[in-house]
């Protein structure tokens, strides 16, 4: 296949899909190639948090404007995305009363709204944090879900003609001295070849971005530092609750659609696939969540995760923790490329402003001189500009789907919803399995962790005729790998009760570990 | 409330429940106290007995007394290597008679593993079935032309799953699938429970065989998902294939499970019919023991205490799922008596790196380890209790889901205990 | 519920109270098997087709205020047989039943608080006075004594070893089953009372959660018990009124120096102490047992007796043609009337899971449906009019009145 196009988009994570939406608008004909499927990277990995600004007051003031700013943005343009749960800063006993001090007075200062808390309040409000909290402040925290985020992004510039492939791996790169000339890559489900032909190229491959970069010649000097997550089956917190002292392991608990999510911390490794999580991080991520909200100590936890965050390094010797959360744009004129983008670091948060930037540059070099209309204009399914709450949020879980026939009953999707979901992605030419429907819908992410509506789905694509011969059972042992992953690491207590049934269920019951 | 018995069996799952009624017909006085339903309605209802040996090399064995000789040799701690061939045979064979006269007329193949159709159209090794899928098996082996039917809207069961995966090994197969509004009045969602409900009506089965029998074609034979019925499965089969005048046979599904249901339905009913005293809900909540002797447990629900005092007492509380075992971060532990249970190291050892690879999850095999009594022991394999002994799947050293021999570790170790029991009590000279 | 039930601050204490108790009784281990839905006659079968693992999911998440506005938890019969089949020990009625306890009193359906109500200010359900009640005992007494001459109804009699509870449906509705009653006791040959007061065997306080009043009326009739000093209470045939007294003992710590005793158990008692004389072929009809939730399935559960085999002893002393419906004891379908569903409203939606029952019973053949609980009784009874079919309920003291042989 052969692609020509003004600007190719490499990464389909929500930065990617912000830079290819902002492309758009700004009429400038755009490609997007992404190796796997949506929010592959940490993109998928990451607490589904809104920042307020608050977390990086003290130590990251630029970060924390930026946070402030993005914050009351994507409340009105993404507001379909996001649940506007709040937030709350809690300082425990043990605590240092001088960061209090600093995190009032560097609000302030960079324009992060706080407001103290009525402790009395907080415990009707808040009945599982913890009861011994000294001080608490609200700030406009918000829980949003990547996923939509990135879905709706690459709708709205679908909508005005770009166009995005899946599954299509950039394997190398063609350079004409200062040029980028051709991009080549693979589709990994066909293994057709891909050449594209863009004027620019943005890279916002997310901790792939070096390598990204390599292949054209580009030495990007980053440093990968993983952040494990872990999920609980149902909300324990009504709002997003942060420990108040300086940034450190365990300290944000985030309420996400069905799910608590707590984390994180930051480990550096060297390689970026088979992110695994290990007991010890998982015990340690438990032990210290559970300061703020006791109940988490005997939680049912269902997943755990692992994202990258690419650091973009200036002394390589630098502590993580310290390294800005600000995000870089590459401008590779200095390693004589005119025609290369990269763009690194940053958060869920500031997306939106990491997509405007990179495509501000990739403008002038272009000659447009449209301006961003991004923060203006509403995302898909974000029309109505204000944000959900939470029984708004979870509908479905009151309300049976049409003919009450729904296929995965810890998160109730239902069959329509799946049928729409498949129409979309036949549309798109993208490949049909049950890990595309969980991107796009709730499927999977429950207690079961896809054991029984993984069975449903891949007996639904039979019968739709989606698949045929062994394909389907094929796609369902590999379904249930590739969730197993996340669920290793938490199986004790129910989980482990919950894995056992769905062993004794496919060894069991249906062999399908070794079919005769 | 008080009670006295010879034998507390703690667990009602397949092992509680064979355990009794081995141990009533011995004329021991037995209550079953079990916490929840068992794991019988989680299973597809065919007794497996050993069916992969040895499991690292997947190895599937058209005969299970072979794999059984060879694993006993092999394996002295698994729990068939604790009671040996002839107790495990004697126990199959027993048990089996009583399946096999009974209303759901289990069925084996004389002493060969036999492979049923699954609703995952996998080809599934079992040692016995329940009539209604008898003919699944004949069907399969014969490879007759077939109609495999589903319902729309029963998101349990895929036919065209199931010919799609069988279809190159199975000329004449072919699915279909009846729209609810044929069957059904009004528009509520299909469920098992709703079709086994409806098979079980003769104006539903008239309806039903009048819809199937223009899409019947060549077929020999129908299968259709588990659902025909709750407890009167032979009569609505038998009922099917007059109308429709081919083989009729059932398909296990995802759980919950009816073909397990009705075995678990069947055996509490003879059991308590023989006079059992069997008691869910409530679960034992504390035990009175002094000097590795028990003498009565307590069971605590929403009333007040109850005491049972017994002479002996049976474990078969099952693994993680029946509550026998539960693990946290730090470790594993045995629930009822805290008996000695070592978890393999910390827990990124306890599960492998693929969640269906081979040989399985070393924490399948951990549980409690026993002597040829099968009485817990304690560090240098010394009994702990003089009275109490454990059988089913809470036992160490085996691995069913990968073995395919759950039902066969319940049967043998469950009779095995009750013999032990019997026994101990011919020593301390209580006459039965 | 169309308009609102909850205000503000009553939605939030809903949500997190709710919340607090999925935790507490295990709704955390779902593990989504859908075993309670294969239990449940109600899922999938009412209008808002709750399914028990949505009725979780929307507790866990915080949104078990718009449980509490749902017809759903009143329609649910507590049967209690999602709980037995929940391999993780989900306790799903106790979730309906608090559920139904935050619903504003004057929000419950039908005449559920205003039974529990009339319960706890004129001591029965059915508001009779005391010299109502004494008349009318007094009168059923005097007509009995035609054929019995030496019967005695003792009332207030302190000492007594029985003191016995009646429905006070059968004072204000059906005053001749009062005749049966009277006659086993007397039969029987024991000691026994009716008290004045505080005599009624039903609890429907339980059905709304109403644990205020739950708890005084067992505290005044264990007071009235005690008053007179009997040491049993020979509870009469009700299931949930047996239950809700013995559970209701255990949760509110009440301290009593008597045993409750189901009647049921004291007719296999008499019959085995060969206190009652029985002639088996009076009853000529097929005979099935509907097994009441409370008193058979419930009580197991919550660990105290269960009545289903001396019910089935008695049975067959009293009739020659018995005949199970399956699934039957602790795996029984409820007669559509649990819960309070009958006083509750919500007739099309108990008519149409009764069904299940219904069939049930059909294929039985039986003539009489024996069942020893009041409230089972009459939904039976309803089910058979509205399905229009031939069989008939039947309390067991009739069939076991009946049977006594005298002289």
């Amino acid at each position: 296949m052969r692609i020509e196009t003004q600007v190719l988009v490499i990464g389909g994570g929500v930065t990617g899909a912000g830079i290819l939406r902002d492309l758009a608008m700004r009429g400038i004909h755009a490609v997007l190639l992404e190796r796997r499927d949506l929010n592959a990277g940490a993109s998928g990995a990451n607490h589904g948090l809104l920042h307020s600004g608050g977390r990086y007051v003290v130590a990251d003031p630029a970060s924390a404007r930026e946070c402030a700013r993005e914050n009351e943005v994507l409340k009105r343009i993404a507001s379909g995305c996001v649940e506007d749960t709040g937030g709350l800063f809690v300082a425990l006993e043990e605590d240092k009363d001088e960061y209090i001090v600093d995190f009032i007075s560097a609000a302030a200062r960079t324009g992060v709204s706080v407001e103290q808390a009525d402790l009395k309040e907080l415990r009707e409000e808040e009945p599982f944090l913890q009861p011994r909290v000294k001080a608490a402040f609200r700030v406009p925290d918000a829980s949003m879900n990547p996923f939509l985020t990135t879905e709706a992004n690459l709708e709205a510039a679908r909508r005005l003609g770009a166009r995005v492939f899946f599954y299509t791996q950039v394997t190398s790169m063609q350079r004409d001295r200062k040029r980028i000339a051709r991009v080549d890559a693979i589709q990994a489900k066909t293994g057709e070849a891909v050449e594209v032909f863009a004027d620019q190229v943005v890279s916002a491959a997310g901790p792939w971005v070096d390598q990204i970069g390599a292949l054209a010649g580009a030495d990007l000097r980053i440093a990968y530092s993983k952040g494990s997550l872990l999920i609980t089956n149902s909300r324990l917190v009504n709002r997003v609750i942060n420990r108040l002292r300086p940034p450190s392991d365990g300290d944000i608990v985030v309420p996400g659609e069905t799910v608590t999510i707590t984390g994180t911390n930051s480990i550096r490794v060297e390689h970026l696939d088979h992110l695994r999580t290990s007991a010890s991080e998982v015990d340690r991520l438990v032990e210290e969540a559970s300061r703020m909200v006791p109940a988490l100590e005997t939680a049912r936890f269902i997943r755990a995760y692992a994202g990258v965050r690419p650091l973009v390094l200036a002394d390589r010797d630098e502590p993580d923790r310290k390294i800005s959360r600000a995000f870089t744009v590459f401008d590779h004129e200095k390693d004589g490329l005119e025609n290369l983008v990269s763009i690194a670091g940053g958060k869920l948060t500031t997306y939106r402003l990491m997509a405007e930037k990179a495509v501000d540059l990739v403008s002038r070099r272009l000659g447009v001189d449209e301006p961003c209309r991004t923060a203006e204009i509403p995302l898909p399914g974000s029309g109505e500009g204000r944000a959900l709450d939470t029984s708004q949020r979870l509908e479905r879980l009151r309300v049976p789907p049409p003919g009450g026939e729904v296929l995965c009953e810890c998160e109730m999707v239902g069959r329509q919803q799946i049928e729409e979901i498949v129409a979309e992605l036949r549309k798109n030419g993208h490949p049909i399995d049950p890990n595309a429907i969980r991107l796009r819908s709730r499927l999977g992410m429950g207690s079961c962790q896809g054991g029984f509506c993984g069975y449903r789905t891949i007996g639904y694509l039979y019968e739709r005729g989606l698949v045929s011969s062994k394909k389907g059972n094929e796609m369902l042992a590999d379904f249930l790998e590739k969730r197993w992953n996340g669920i290793k690491p938490m199986l004790w207590g129910e989980q482990l009760r919950q894995e056992q049934l769905l062993e004794a269920i496919y060894c069991g019951s249906l062999n399908i570990d070794g079919s005769l | 409330m008080k009670t006295d018995c010879d034998l507390l069996i703690v667990g009602g799952g397949l092992t509680g429940l064979v355990a009794a009624w081995r141990a009533q017909r011995e004329g021991l006085k037995t209550v079953v106290v079990a916490q929840g339903p068992g794991s019988l309605p989680f299973t597809s209802g065919a007794l497996d007995l050993l069916a992969v040996y040895p499991t690292e090399a997947k190895r599937y064995r058209e005969s299970p007394w072979e794999a059984l000789s060879e694993l006993i040799e092999t394996e002295p701690e698994h729990p068939y290597g604790r009671v040996g061939l002839r107790g495990a045979r004697a126990a199959v064979e027993d048990f089996l008679l009583y399946l096999e006269a009974g209303p759901l007329a289990y069925y084996r193949r004389g002493e060969e593993n036999m492979a049923i159709v699954t609703g995952a159209g996998t080809i599934k090794p079992t040692y016995a079935v329940s009539v209604s899928m008898k003919k699944n098996r004949l069907a399969w082996s014969r490879r007759r032309p077939a109609l495999i039917l589903g319902f729309e809207g029963l998101y349990e069961f895929s036919p065209e799953q199931v010919v799609c995966n069988l279809q190159d090994r199975w000329g004449g197969l072919k699915a279909a699938r009846l729209d609810r509004s044929v069957l059904l009045d009004g528009d509520r969602r299909l469920t098992v429970t709703q079709l086994a409900f409806e098979f079980e009506r003769p104006e539903f089965r008239d309806r039903f065989a009048g819809a199937v029998k223009p899409l019947l074609g060549q077929s020999r034979f129908l299968g259709l998902p588990a659902v025909l019925g709750f407890d009167r499965v032979a009569a609505v089969c038998r009922d099917l294939e007059e109308r429709l005048g081919v083989g009729v046979f059932e398909i296990p599904l995802l759980t919950p499970s009816l073909p397990g249901m009705r075995l678990a339905a069947l055996l509490k009913r003879d059991l308590v019919e023989a006079g059992v005293d069997f008691r869910q809900g409530a679960p034992v909540s504390r035990l009175d023991e002094k000097g590795g002797h028990v003498s009565a447990a307590y069971r605590t629900g929403k009333s007040r205490e109850e005491r049972i005092l017994a002479e002996y007492v049976l474990v078969a509380t099952g693994r993680f799922f029946g509550g026998g075992l539960e693990a946290d971060r730090q470790g594993v532990r045995e629930m009822l008596l805290d008996l000695q249970v070592e978890a393999p190291g910390d827990r990124d050892n306890w599960h492998m790196a693929s969640f269906l690879g081979a040989p399985g999850h070393p924490i399948n095999r951990v549980g409690v380890k026993v002597d040829s009594m099968l009485r817990p022991v304690g560090p240098g394999g010394v009994p702990v209790y003089d009275n109490v002994f454990v059988a089913g799947a809470v036992l160490a050293g085996h691995d069913w889901v990968r073995e395919k021999s759950g039902a066969g570790i319940s049967v043998v170790t469950g009779y095995a205990a009750v013999d032990s029991v019997l026994a101990a009590r011919a020593r301390a000279g209580g006459g039965v | 519920m169309t308009e609102a039930v909850l205000s503000g601050k009553a939605r939030q204490h809903a949500r997190e109270a709710l919340r607090r108790l999925v935790l507490e009784t295990g709704g955390d281990r779902c593990l989504s098997c859908g075993a309670c839905v294969v239990g449940c006659p109600v899922a999938d079968w009412s209008e808002e087709r709750l399914d028990p693992r949505r009725l979780v999911r929307l507790i866990q998440n915080g949104l078990g205020d718009l449980i509490v506005e749902m017809d759903w938890i009143w329609q649910c019969t507590e049967c209690g047989r999602c709980n037995a089949l929940c391999p993780a020990g989900v306790d799903l009625a106790a979730l309906i039943g608090r559920a139904r306890g935050l619903v504003p009193r004057d929000r419950s359906p039908g005449q559920i608080q205003k039974t529990a109500d009339l319960h706890r200010t004129v001591s029965n359900n059915m508001g009779i006075g005391v010299d109502d009640w004494l008349e009318t005992v007094e009168w059923m007494g005097d007509e009995l004594r035609e054929d019995i001459p030496d019967l005695e109804v003792p009332v207030e009699r302190q000492g007594a070893e029985y003191f016995a509870t009646i429905n006070s449906k059968l004072p204000m509705y059906y005053p001749a089953d009062l005749q049966d009653i009277f006659k086993i006791f007397h039969a029987a040959g024991v000691d026994w009372t009716l008290p004045e007061k505080w005599w009624e065997g039903t609890n429907y306080a339980m059905f709304t959660d109403d644990e205020a009043t739950w708890e005084e009326t067992l505290r005044r009739q264990a007071a009235k018990v005690e008053q007179l000093g009997c040491r049993k209470v020979a509870y009469t045939e009700c299931g949930h009124g047996y239950y809700a007294t013995m559970a209701g003992y255990a949760k509110f710590g009440i301290e009593i120096r008597f045993e409750v005793i189901h009647v049921v158990a004291l007719y296999a008692l008499w019959i085995r102490e060969g206190r009652l004389r029985l002639d088996s072929s009076r009853h000529t009809g097929r005979v099935t047992l509907h097994d009441p939730c409370n008193a058979v399935r419930k009580a197991s559960m919550a660990g105290f007796a269960s009545i289903a085999e001396d019910a089935r002893f008695v049975l067959s002393h009293v009739c020659e043609d018995f005949v199970e419906m399956t699934p039957n004891r602790d795996a029984n379908y409820c007669c559509s009337g649990g819960g309070g569903a009958l006083i509750a409203g919500f007739k099309k939606a108990r008519t149409h899971y009764g069904k299940v029952k219904v069939d049930q019973i059909d294929r039985t053949g039986a003539d009489l449906v024996c069942t020893p609980c009041v409230n089972c009784y009459d939904a039976l009874d309803n089910l058979a009019r509205d399905y229009k079919r031939p069989w008939r309920p039947v309390h067991l003291w009739k069939l076991l009145a009946d049977a006594i042989v005298t002289g």
